[in-house]
């Protein structure tokens, strides 16, 4: 536990979705600005920014200069693909905890909708375009992230038997929170039987347990608790953090599908809070797929392994339940910013901002960042007293 | 093949052997751990000095998946543990649904059609079916 932690005192959250006309870099520069124009600061006061960007988009290093912004002490490009949002908002709390710079935002953008297609081919590229070992497998007919996770999802079903039944009450719980939330894309209430009834996309997952695809930018300012106390807005405090990055062998013993970095990441998060997870309000967990957030909250031992389907199924983590999670209706329902998502709707939880569906206790949140096939975990612990 | 697998200067070896219809993984000289055959330094010990071997080309399946729609008929994908211990990313030939985890399997290359530009990659079938 610290006697002293980095603050999140601004957020800017584009319009997200069906946006057109806008390229990442557009959409990044306007969530930088309103992301600094919600903390109360100037641009002028921004001493350092990092930025996350999807490979193939025109969001880089330039954004600075397209935005003006003049003699930074920190500017980075980072990525460790959904990990990189927690992953930045720890290198900027440590930057403005040792004084390396004192007001850092943190941003990610993304384009992948044309107006005529779905957007899923971006997040197709890497798979079809490979050549060499991997290019044998997008030929056997791996061509894409989906069915890679839907290996994951399987193998962790058959040892836990757990049922398509518990993932579909992961879509249904996050589409309830949606309904309320004005960002989000999917508003429209969901049954488990339009779930089971929805296409499949790769045996075994349907179409509503794989995220959106959304255009649009999120940002957050990060700065230190005494310039926090100054600002218009309730601060944010960033208590923990930790990365994992597991590296499965993929030879027998390996874990993969079974355990995510969330098991390494989220106690050691926790432990640098001083805070269990037991302590927790809110769980803000990265939902690239519904099973992704009961492997999470498993691994970050919310319960037992193999029982987030349950408490699922039993509304735990749907509107009134037990155990709010992803109350914003997450990647799924809401939109798709990479690490940006759970992070915006903690954010907006943590400071009684979220309208119709505001979890009454909103003091604490673990909010976590998967990348790669579950290759990157990165967990952060955001509460509202600074010690 | 929709996709062609194509041949790199790290993998000519490995789609060389595919052609004769072998599966190469890597074995470590100095701890005998059998690697993929993508893998630059032993799991085990991070050795570098890996040899080439063929599988035997019989394993299990850790997990499959079955794509309703990339092709006519279901396509059967899976990850399949070699009894050497790697895992291999391939197709499940001669099956509609996946088999459940523990399934045995051989190896069985896919050879491209005369036509075709692409690589032979590795591909499994069912030698009994189980649960």
């Amino acid at each position: 536990m610290r006697s002293r932690n980095a603050a999140i005192v601004g957020c800017g959250l584009t319009e997200v979705g069906k946006v057109f006309g806008r390229s990442a870099r557009g959409f990044a520069a306007d969530a930088v600005r309103l992301a600094v124009a919600d903390a109360g600061l100037d641009l002028a006061d921004v001493d350092g920014l990092l930025i996350n960007a999807r490979t193939g988009t025109d969001l880089d290093l330039t954004l600075a200069r397209s935005l003006g912004l003049h003699d930074l002490k920190l500017l980075s490009q980072i990525n460790a693909f959904g990990a990189s949002a927690a992953a930045m908002v720890a290198q900027a709390s440590s930057a403005v905890l040792d004084g390396e710079a004192s007001a850092v935002v943190c941003v990610f953008a993304d384009d992948p909708r044309t107006s005529t297609g779905s957007g899923g081919a971006a997040y197709r590229a890497s798979s079809l375009n490979a050549s060499g070992f991997r290019s044998a497998e997008t030929a056997s007919g791996f061509t894409s992230v989906n069915h890679r996770y839907a290996l994951a999802a399987r193998r962790y079903m058959e040892r836990y038997g757990v049922t398509s039944d518990h993932l579909g009450s992961i879509a249904v719980s996050q589409r309830a929170w949606a309904v309320d939330n004005p960002a989000a894309q999917m508003t429209t209430p969901l049954t488990i039987n339009d779930y089971h009834a929805s296409r499949w996309i790769v045996e075994p997952l349907h179409l509503f347990d794989c995220c959106l695809v959304s255009n649009g930018g999120a940002a957050v300012v990060v700065t230190t608790p005494e310039r926090a106390r100054d600002l218009k807005s309730p601060p944010v405090y960033v208590r923990g953090w930790a990365q994992s990055h597991p590296g499965y062998s993929m030879a027998r013993g390996s874990g993969f599908g079974l355990v995510s970095g969330a098991a390494a990441s989220g106690p050691e998060a926790l432990a640098m809070a001083g805070l269990s997870i037991a302590d927790m309000d809110l769980r803000e967990i990265y939902d690239c797929y519904t099973y992704t957030v009961l492997l999470t909250l498993e691994d970050y031992g919310v319960c037992a392994k193999g029982e987030a389907g349950e408490l699922a199924a039993a509304g735990a983590f749907g509107p009134g339940g037990d155990l709010p999670t992803n109350t914003g209706g997450g990647q799924l329902s809401s939109f798709y910013l990479w690490g940006m998502t759970p992070l915006v709707e903690a954010m907006s939880q943590l400071r009684g901002r979220s309208g119709a569906r505001q979890v009454d206790s909103h003091e604490t949140a673990i909010v976590s960042g998967n990348g790669g096939i579950l290759d990157h975990h990165a967990t952060l612990v955001l509460a509202t007293n600074p010690t | 093949m929709a996709h062609d697998a194509t041949r790199d200067q790290a993998s000519t070896e490995y789609f060389d052997a595919l052609g004769r219809g072998e599966l190469l993984v890597r074995r470590c000289r100095n701890c005998g751990t059998v690697n993929r055959a993508d893998f630059e330094s032993c799991q085990q010990c991070h050795g570098v000095d890996l040899t080439p071997v063929p599988a035997q080309g019989d394993g299990e399946i850790v997990s499959a998946i079955t794509d309703h729609v990339v092709e006519g008929a279901p396509v059967v994908l899976a990850l399949v543990e070699l009894s050497e211990g790697p895992w291999v990313a391939a197709r499940i030939e001669d099956v509609r649904h996946a088999p459940p985890v523990g399934t045995p399997v051989i190896l069985r290359v896919r050879h491209p059609e005369a036509t075709s530009d692409s690589e032979s990659v590795p591909a499994f079938v069912v030698t009994r079916q189980i649960g």
